[in-house]
């Protein structure tokens, strides 16, 4: 029954959203007062709609209906209950749902916090969302629906993709989602800007606020999807450049550059034409990660099963949401020329075009190695891979650059700075990250070099800089008013410093980790960053849905014992191995191991790792999603004088 | 004024060359890497049979003709697809070497009662060194091998009726009149 129940659900969703993007974009336009008033209810009974249908599919999961398929494909009675709700988005017709649930969601708060916005461009806002929405139920109902009836059932379920079955990753494609799809709001308002033909500062304003919670899920949701493939596949790294990767990061990077340009926009009322560009480009990446992911053109470990008419599907979807917003766009940039005035070379406004160049430049740089294998494929026929190297070359540079003006960027006047005022400011920053820089560089001499002293000293260039950006701010407040600073400002602070920490964790961690692959029997130990690992014993295991070994390691520092580390590697029941890292987390450095196949009757491949600051690289980009988050918690957005919109 | 609406345009000209380029990517299957088995001989291996425990077969047993090796195992749920196909195939005359992966003798016996026995033989690779020699990375997989022991082809993925009628036995029937 939940699945039929479901179904109609998502039908009646269909209709709802079609309602709703008629209503809010012909409702304005036909005048029709009784039409104009069903666009929000709409958006709600949409949401509502969405979500029924998604709460029957996690009914078919938890309680394995193995008569839907996409059930008995995903799902089976002997997986953990926590697993049964994630394995609802765990492949292609689920997670999809999963999409169309987050964008009602973002569609239903725009409809509830637009009131005090102009009433016409509201309803537009309101419509484009609809139109989306649209879009992917669409797409679910026709192309992959998840409520499809398998009879008679098989006899039992698969099961979801193992390395998927782990906690995290219960956060993960729901807050990248959250992020990714969030970004559909920034585009409505840009379109439905463009429609009316208006784009100022008030604009900026509204847009404001909903940028930053999407960028601020997408920072969290990435910062998630690293940290479970550092521990997760096993070898320690927390990036790998993967084709799905990129396409999280791709809007992450045009959504930071868009955070910025909305400031001057807001602020000096510039920039009008670029930021609605952002705007749309952010959704578009967002769109073409969904398509790259889904399609099959690129081959990744994230790719879900290839079916050619989803990705000529969502291709069309793409190029009707991208290119009308383009073709908007290419029909009104006359009518958002700048107004703006003009800024000198040194001000806060060059440094904010030094932002989004680097930033668009390097969304750029990762789009090609993305995209390259593919071009190259259809104009030769040929195969190849871009990897790392590629990425590591092109990216480095630009973020240096970046890292740079980071540090700079705030003090800086709007209009026009002051040389000599900017050197006052930011000469003790600079000694004082240097000289901690050289110092680090000194302890660690043994294994350190140049690189590591100048990559420090750009990270601690970042954080200090930050706080003695935000010490300033506080010492020439006026006295009484010192700490209640506006939280856009303290936002801004978290949000670099977050930079600088997660800097630091890259820089070290690339740079002083060692690691030693090897095979071990019991009894047998290896040396690895002044480590000893014993492999002490290995016992098997069974898990309610997998068994395989675990190793027992004790690791000694100076003949000292300071960790035991239990490693497992698992064969799950659909028959794929898989590898769970132990991990011992010391204040300042990672001791790893992990545990691969065996390789003969008592000895297994192992994987020891010490690696130092690694963490910081998440502890970074949790303080800058935090950052992201004092800024929404500003005042000013919910002020009803300058007709907030914030949630 | 002019020059700034053609500054508005790029952006739209960018997309409809992008839209192009995946609208024809979107056929070329990305998993279709070319084995670096392809034009080699068949990796050495030494197993023994399904139903026999104690029977050693090698690769250098392999009899001289066109024959296909085909990986698959008893918790493989699109072997179960495929297997329609390979009783075709069979019904064909194509000899087809079954290669059992990281499975259990028992459960192996029962699906091929359930499923159908097309092969000639079936070998047992429970550790699965065999298959790391092949280079699988997914089951099913299906290897072409020529009359002199030469890994002709790779079909990756479960081999539909259509695809046996259409590609396969065509492949087969070629490379026996080559021999």
């Amino acid at each position: 029954m939940a699945p039929e129940l479901g179904e109609f659900a998502l039908v009646l969703a269909l209709a709802l959203a079609a309602l709703q993007a008629i209503a809010g974009l012909a409702g304005p336009w036909r005048g029709g007062e009784k039409l104009m008033a069903l666009a929000r209810p709409a958006a709600w009974t949409q949401l509502l709609a969405v979500a029924v249908a998604f709460g029957c599919l996690t009914y078919s999961f938890v309680t394995t209906d193995l008569t839907v398929r996409y059930v008995a494909e995903n799902a089976n009675a002997a997986m953990p209950l926590l697993y049964k709700f994630t394995g609802v988005w765990g492949a292609h017709a689920g997670s999809l749902l999963l999409w169309i649930l987050i964008l009602a969601f973002w569609g239903g708060a725009v409809a509830l916090f637009s009131r005090r916005l102009p009433r016409v461009f509201a309803l537009r806002v309101i419509g484009v969302m609809g139109l989306v929405s649209l879009g992917f139920i669409a797409f679910s109902l026709f192309l992959s629906d998840p409520f499809i009836r398998a009879l008679p059932p098989p006899p039992s379920g698969a099961d979801l993709n193992p390395i998927l079955q782990d906690p995290l990753l219960a956060l993960h494609p729901p807050m990248l989602y959250m992020g990714y799809v969030g970004f559909s709001v920034a585009f409505a308002f840009a379109i439905a800007a463009m429609i009316g033909g208006r784009m100022d500062a008030a604009w900026a304003r509204w847009t404001r606020p909903w940028t930053l919670a999407a960028w601020l899920f997408l920072t969290l949701g990435i910062t998630a999807g690293s940290f479970w493939s550092y521990y997760e596949l096993g070898w320690g790294g927390w990036w790998f450049w993967d084709p799905v990767e990129n396409a999280s990061f791709m809007p992450w990077l045009v959504g930071t550059a868009l955070i910025h340009s909305l400031v001057v926009t807001e602020k000096r009322g510039a920039f009008k034409g670029w930021t609605a560009l952002l705007a749309i480009f952010a959704f578009s990446l967002s769109l073409l990660g969904t398509f790259l992911v889904r399609s099959g053109v690129l081959v990744s470990v994230h790719a879900f099963a290839i079916d050619p008419r989803r990705g000529i599907y969502v291709l069309a979807l793409l190029a009707v949401a991208i290119g009308g917003g383009l073709a908007l766009y290419a029909w009104r940039a006359r009518r958002l020329a700048a107004t703006g005035g003009g800024f000198g070379l040194l001000s806060r406004e060059t440094m904010i075009v030094v932002n989004n160049v680097l930033l668009v430049v390097a969304c750029a740089a990762v789009l090609l190695g993305t995209l390259y294998p593919l071009f190259y494929g259809v104009l030769t026929g040929g195969r190849l891979s871009v990897g790392p190297p590629y990425f590591n070359k092109v990216f480095i540079p630009l973020m240096v650059a970046m890292f740079v003006f980071i540090g700079l960027a705030p003090s800086v006047r709007w209009r026009r700075g002051n040389w000599r005022e900017l050197g006052r400011r930011l000469l003790w920053p600079f000694v004082i990250a240097l000289v901690l820089a050289i110092i680090v560089g000194a302890v660690t001499w043994n294994g350190g070099s140049m690189v590591l002293v100048a990559g420090v000293a750009l990270a601690l260039w970042i954080m200090v800089s930050a706080l003695a950006e935000l010490a300033r701010r506080i010492i020439q407040a006026p006295a009484g008013r010192r700490l209640r600073l506006s939280r856009a400002a303290w936002g801004m602070t978290f949000a670099h410093f977050g930079a600088g920490v997660a800097v630091l964790g890259i820089v070290v961690s690339s740079l002083l980790s060692s690691y030693l692959n090897t095979s071990l029997t019991p009894g047998q130990s290896a040396e690895v960053g002044g480590y000893r690992f014993v492999f002490a014993d290995a016992r098997r295991i069974t898990g309610p849905n997998y068994r395989g070994e675990q190793g027992v390691f004790h690791v000694f520092e100076d003949g000292q014992r300071v960790a035991v580390l239990r490693p497992e590697s698992r064969v799950y029941l659909q028959g794929m191995p898989t590898s769970e890292s132990s991990i011992s987390w010391k204040p300042t450095h990672d001791i790893y191991v992990a545990m691969g196949q065996a390789v003969g009757e008592h000895a297994w491949s192992f994987r020891l790792q010490v690696r130092p600051f690694v963490r910081f690289i998440w502890f970074g980009g949790i303080l800058m999603a935090f950052g992201g988050v004092l800024a929404l918690a500003d005042p000013r957005y919910r002020r009803r004088k300058t007709g907030g919109g914030g949630p | 004024m002019k020059r700034k609406f053609v500054w508005a345009v790029i952006p739209l000209l960018v997309l409809a060359v992008l839209v192009a380029v995946f609208a024809f990517g979107i056929d070329r299957d990305p998993r279709a890497i070319p084995s670096p088995l392809i034009g080699q001989p068949v990796p050495a291996f030494s197993l023994s049979t399904l139903n026999a425990p104690d029977a050693i077969v090698t690769s250098a047993e392999l009899p001289h003709r066109v024959l296909l090796i085909n990986v698959f195992a008893s918790w493989c749920a699109s072997c179960t697809v495929e297997s329609e196909a390979l009783d075709w195939l069979a019904k064909q005359g194509v000899l087809i070497y079954g290669l059992d992966y990281s499975d259990r003798r028992d459960y192996a016996r029962a699906w091929l009662e359930d499923w159908g026995n097309p092969y000639e033989k079936v070998l047992f690779d429970p550790q699965g060194e065999a298959a790391v020699a092949f280079g699988i990375y997914g089951v099913p997989e299906t290897f072409v091998v020529d009359a002199s022991g030469r890994v002709r082809h790779k079909f990756t993925g479960a081999i539909s009726v259509e695809a046996a009628k259409k590609k396969v036995l065509p492949l087969v029937r070629k490379l026996e009149a080559e021999s």
